[in-house]
């Protein structure tokens, strides 16, 4: 029989279904959103246990992106907004996901100054 | 119950194309509950989750579908819930997705001249009504937003990306004689690794990716409707090396790490369908279950070395 496809908004937090929550509830809980810039790499070397934390901050347009990236063994980039690739640098990374969300950031850049025009104008307004 | 080649069956090919913009259609297939979208919608959604999924949530490789044992599995069972819904839209019970066979397409001079990228066959979605409507925002957590734009596609337009060859496919079917190794990830040495392209000069299904470029980089990369005949051919391969290696077992076991959770042989696969039970790589084993290929003797012939 044909199964009904399931009910949930798409938009907004990342959606996950419920059976996942309750026959695994770490695995969904603790994903990690708050930091999704940061890897970490553990590698054992001569005896030695080596732990190598790697954080990017990345601005667009003043806007802090929040895209999930790592750095793999070899040292190259990978992230979730294209993720079938890696990237030798975080540059080009970048250029690479402005030229493939163009549409979104510009949407993201152009809310961003209307909320500061129309908080200007409301400030003239107060004054 | 055969999928064939796209190309080899005009009359398939015009079901499959006649089948996608029929659950595209948010008036005739609507996803219920969310205005605008449709049915397909659904699919590219699903996709994305599974991406979000970090498996375990301690690092960022491995998700619930990809760069991980489960991503011939989980994506063999996507195509065949896929596939009952085209089904369901044609009012064809026989109905079962053609593949594309890119590694033939990689021997033409210039495989944007392949007849699959007319405007009668898929190039029509470049063009015309075929709208993507959901796309990943990488400012905000990589959340999905809704976007009204065309297609997009950049066929052969990054200077890295090919068309992995027959050569290629031949060589890991033949070589990989292990399914998957620890780490389980997208450093792993086996068979799942070759094919995701994680390993491997060819970075096979990765670089097909690539190569059609535009919507197919991105996380929602169902959006374009060559994914589903990509991923296909990707299942075929996986067929052709079940075949070549009929006693070498999917791998991890049941008793490997939590860590390994969504991708161990008994595990329940990442879906949204209410399912009793739940698919788990074991049952997506036997693809004979739900469909046949019509050829596999092209990808199990020996490797020119």
């Amino acid at each position: 029989m044909t199964k009904k496809i399931p009910l949930f908004n798409p938009l907004g937090s990342i959606k996950q279904p419920e059976w996942l929550k309750n026959k695994f509830p770490n695995l969904v809980e603790q994903q990690n959103h708050d930091h999704p810039l940061t890897s970490i790499r553990k590698l054992s070397h001569r005896g030695h246990e080596v732990v190598i934390v790697t954080t990017y901050e990345i601005t667009i347009d003043g806007k802090t992106m929040q895209t999930h990236a790592m750095v793999d063994s070899e040292g190259k980039l990978w992230c979730h907004a294209i993720p079938y690739t890696s990237f030798s640098s975080a540059t080009e990374m970048v250029r690479s996901i402005i030229d493939r969300y163009s549409d979104v950031i510009n949407q993201e850049s152009s809310t961003t100054e209307n909320i500061t025009q129309d908080a200007d104008s409301h400030d003239h307004e107060n004054h | 119950m055969i999928r064939k080649d796209i190309l080899s069956d005009a009359e398939i090919a015009s079901q499959y194309y006649k089948g996608v913009n029929l659950l595209k259609d948010p008036t005739r297939h609507p996803w219920e509950g969310n205005e605008g979208l449709a049915i397909y919608d659904f699919f590219v959604a699903w996709h994305h989750s599974s991406m979000m999924l970090m498996t375990p949530p301690s690092q960022m490789d491995r998700n619930a579908a990809h760069s991980g044992p489960a991503f011939l599995p989980w994506h063999r069972y996507m195509l065949v819930r896929f596939e009952e819904q085209l089904r369901l839209a044609l009012n064809n019970d026989s109905f079962r997705i053609p593949y594309w066979d890119w590694a033939t397409d990689a021997e033409l001079s210039d495989p944007r001249n392949s007849p699959l990228w007319d405007v009668s066959a898929a190039g029509q979605f470049e063009r015309g009504t075929w709208r993507v409507r959901l796309l990943e925002n990488p400012s905000q957590n990589d959340h999905l937003v809704r976007v009204d734009r065309p297609l997009d596609r950049q066929l052969g337009q990054s200077a890295s990306s090919f068309l992995p060859n027959m050569t290629q496919v031949r060589q890991i079917i033949t070589q990989q004689v292990v399914y998957d190794r620890p780490p389980f990830d997208r450093s792993s040495l086996g068979f799942r690794n070759f094919a995701e392209g994680w390993r491997g000069s060819s970075r096979m299904h990765n670089n097909v990716h690539v190569w059609v470029g535009g919507d197919m980089l991105l996380s929602t990369s169902p959006n374009d409707p060559i994914f589903f005949l990509h991923h296909c051919n990707v299942d075929r391969i996986w067929a052709a090396w079940q075949n070549r290696h009929p006693n070498s077992p999917y791998l991890p076991s049941q008793n490997a790490s939590e860590d390994l959770a969504l991708h161990r042989i008994d595990d329940p696969l990442h879906t949204f369908f209410e399912e009793d039970p739940f698919p788990t790589p074991r049952t997506m084993l036997n693809y004979s279950q739900f469909y046949e290929y019509d050829t596999l003797e092209d990808l199990l012939e020996t490797p020119l070395s």
